[in-house]
């Protein structure tokens, strides 16, 4: 008899608006249909709206006030033995996944060995910073900048680094800044995934929380903290092109 | 508190696809640049070549150092918004590859970053044609009166141009003003990336100056059928930028496609014979002397009447055919 060796284990975290119209159910559909890997899924509501009988099994956390995401992520992780994944996804619940999403993603991450990752962002999506627009004939790149948002990957050689997320930034933002520093001092490489884009388009981001605020906090972040400027940031290392299918 | 890479002041991005032979005259180009080795680098994308474009890039390694990217063929558009991506340094100039630089282009492009140093600037430079192309009928009519590959005689003195003339293959940014305000659309294989990209920019205060100090030549013949199928292509591209736009009533208008298709109704019957009266003139003028030309006006006039609307034509079966055609891809929402 054959011995099967158990699949190796991805966690998947990620935070809902209970009270908006949301894709967290169809997010989590996708990411549990992986052949490959064993998902753990758990998130957490925000809003009044208790969650539907479809997402009741995967809520782990139910929050009725305003409370920053890093800190909701954070409370969601606080139980859970991360040694027990290989990879941590962090996900928001507006984005539209393409199929095989989780085993397709996996596999070039773990091919090319990034730490921290996340996949391209289709060109119709709401795009921040351009660079992770999706590059055609391009599988995957190296780079020195990994967005926070609207999903990204954590090896579990960089959880030290990156897990728990400094609470420090409002919203997190400004830790995509500092992640590549500390990425690069520990010897690991990060990269974005052009081949399985994801679709963010659903919902405006900065729409729900105040940006001025989150502005203000990433900025005293920065004063504290190593981290590439901007000039330095968003490039390209290396780039693998896409293999004809 | 910041983490500081050291990079060069200025990037050239060449995009190349089965131009091997060229390609090599524009990287000794860049080779012998005033601006010393460091202060400047080399990224020639290549678009899915078969030729030997490889290893051309590689026999030149000793001469310039280039960083040499391969993707499989994915049209311009991805293809610069990749060497943008690669590219180190705040400024990034965009250069085609049947172009040889002058020796001071990246060192006049710099000087005009330095003159116009607000993000929004973008610095269009000036392109000749290359001496032994000045006598060819059809070069001269494109990059002249025509000005359907490039033409300065209606660049004005005027300090700032608009969109229009974000001319990819000539012009130079700031690398943070296009990482913070927009890239190329990928849907966009070939024509209109750059101008459908400045037509975004324009919203955050894109403005082109002309620099005519910063110099490039253009080396490549072009037929007549070559050129013929480029301007189906153009016209491609045309109906695509205008879908993307469909509340912009101005825009058609400045791409001078108005109303496609009703031209295509009068114009469709006759095409062919459009397209051969161009090719029987073409042979035609080749075989006089340079000076005939020029001296008789008439048959001028006749053969720069014929190209145009040879050209006209092919452009607007270019906009039919992606109208109609379901092959195409469904116009992205503008990035």
């Amino acid at each position: 008899m054959t011995e099967i060796s158990p699949k190796p284990k991805l966690l998947v975290i990620g935070v809902y608006l209970a009270d908006k119209p949301n894709l967290a159910l169809s997010v989590t559909q996708s990411i549990k249909s992986s052949s490959a890997w064993s998902v753990d899924c758990r998130w957490a509501s925000i809003g009044c709206t208790e969650a539907s009988s479809d997402m009741r099994d995967v809520t782990s956390l139910a929050i009725s006030r305003p409370t920053a995401k890093t800190v909701i992520l954070n409370r969601l992780l606080s139980d859970i033995s991360l040694s027990d994944y290989e990879y941590v996804m962090i996900v928001d619940d507006d984005i539209a996944l393409p199929s095989d999403f989780v085993d397709h993603y996996l596999r070039i991450v773990a091919e090319r060995g990034f730490a921290l990752s996340q996949p391209a962002r289709t060109h119709n999506s709401y795009i921040d910073h351009y660079f992770v627009a999706q590059l055609m004939g391009v599988e995957s790149r190296q780079t020195n900048f990994v967005e926070i948002g609207p999903l990204f990957v954590v090896h579990q050689s960089a959880y030290s680094l990156i897990l728990p997320l400094d609470e420090r930034p409002p919203m997190g933002w400004g830790l995509d800044f500092v992640w590549p520093v500390l990425i690069e001092r520990q010897g690991l490489s990060m990269g974005i995934v052009d081949s399985c884009p994801v679709e963010h388009c659903f919902r405006k981001p900065v729409a729900y929380y105040d940006y001025a605020e989150a502005d203000a906090g990433m900025k005293k972040f920065f004063s504290e903290n190593e981290h590439l400027s901007y000039e330095d940031t968003f490039r390209i290392f290396k780039s693998y092109p896409m293999l004809a299918t | 508190m910041t983490n500081s890479i050291s990079a060069p002041k200025i990037s050239a991005v060449v995009t190349t696809y089965n131009r091997a032979h060229l390609l090599k005259k524009t990287l000794i180009s860049l080779a012998g640049q005033t601006l010393a080795d460091e202060e400047y680098e080399v990224v020639v994308i290549d678009d899915g070549s078969s030729d030997n474009t490889s290893q051309i890039v590689a026999d030149l390694q000793a001469l310039v150092h280039v960083n040499y990217v391969y993707q499989p063929n994915s049209g311009l558009a991805s293809a610069k918004n990749h060497g943008l991506f690669y590219s180190k340094s705040p400024i990034v100039l965009f250069l085609d590859d049947d172009d040889v630089a002058d020796p001071a282009l990246l060192e006049q492009h710099l000087l005009a970053h330095k003159t116009f140093p607000d993000p929004n600037y973008a610095v269009l430079g000036h392109t000749n044609l290359a001496a032994n192309l000045r006598e060819d009928p059809l070069m001269q009519f494109v990059t002249g009166e025509g000005g359907h590959l490039f033409s300065y005689e209606y660049i004005s003195a005027a300090p700032r141009l608009d969109y229009s003339y974000f001319w990819g293959g000539r012009t130079s940014c700031k690398r943070k003003y296009l990482l913070s305000h927009g890239v190329f659309n990928p849907i966009f294989k070939f024509g209109f990336e750059d101008i459908e990209l400045g037509f975004r920019l324009r919203l955050h205060g894109l403005h082109v100056v002309y620099w005519p100090k910063a110099v490039n030549t253009m080396i490549r013949h072009i037929s007549l059928q070559r050129f013929l199928q480029r301007c189906f292509r153009q016209g491609e591209s045309g109906y695509r930028f205008i879908s993307l736009y469909p509340e912009e009533q101005e825009l058609a208008a400045g791409l001078s496609l108005v109303d496609a298709e009703a031209e295509w109704r009068k114009l469709s019957s006759n095409h062919p014979a459009v397209i051969q009266a161009a090719f029987h003139l073409d042979s035609m003028v080749r075989i006089l002397q340079p000076n005939q030309l020029q001296d008789s006006a008439y048959y001028r006039n006749l053969l720069h009447f014929a190209y145009s609307r040879a050209f006209r034509a092919e452009t607007i079966r270019g906009y039919m055919e992606a109208r109609d055609s379901s092959r195409l891809p469904l116009a992205a929402s503008p990035v």
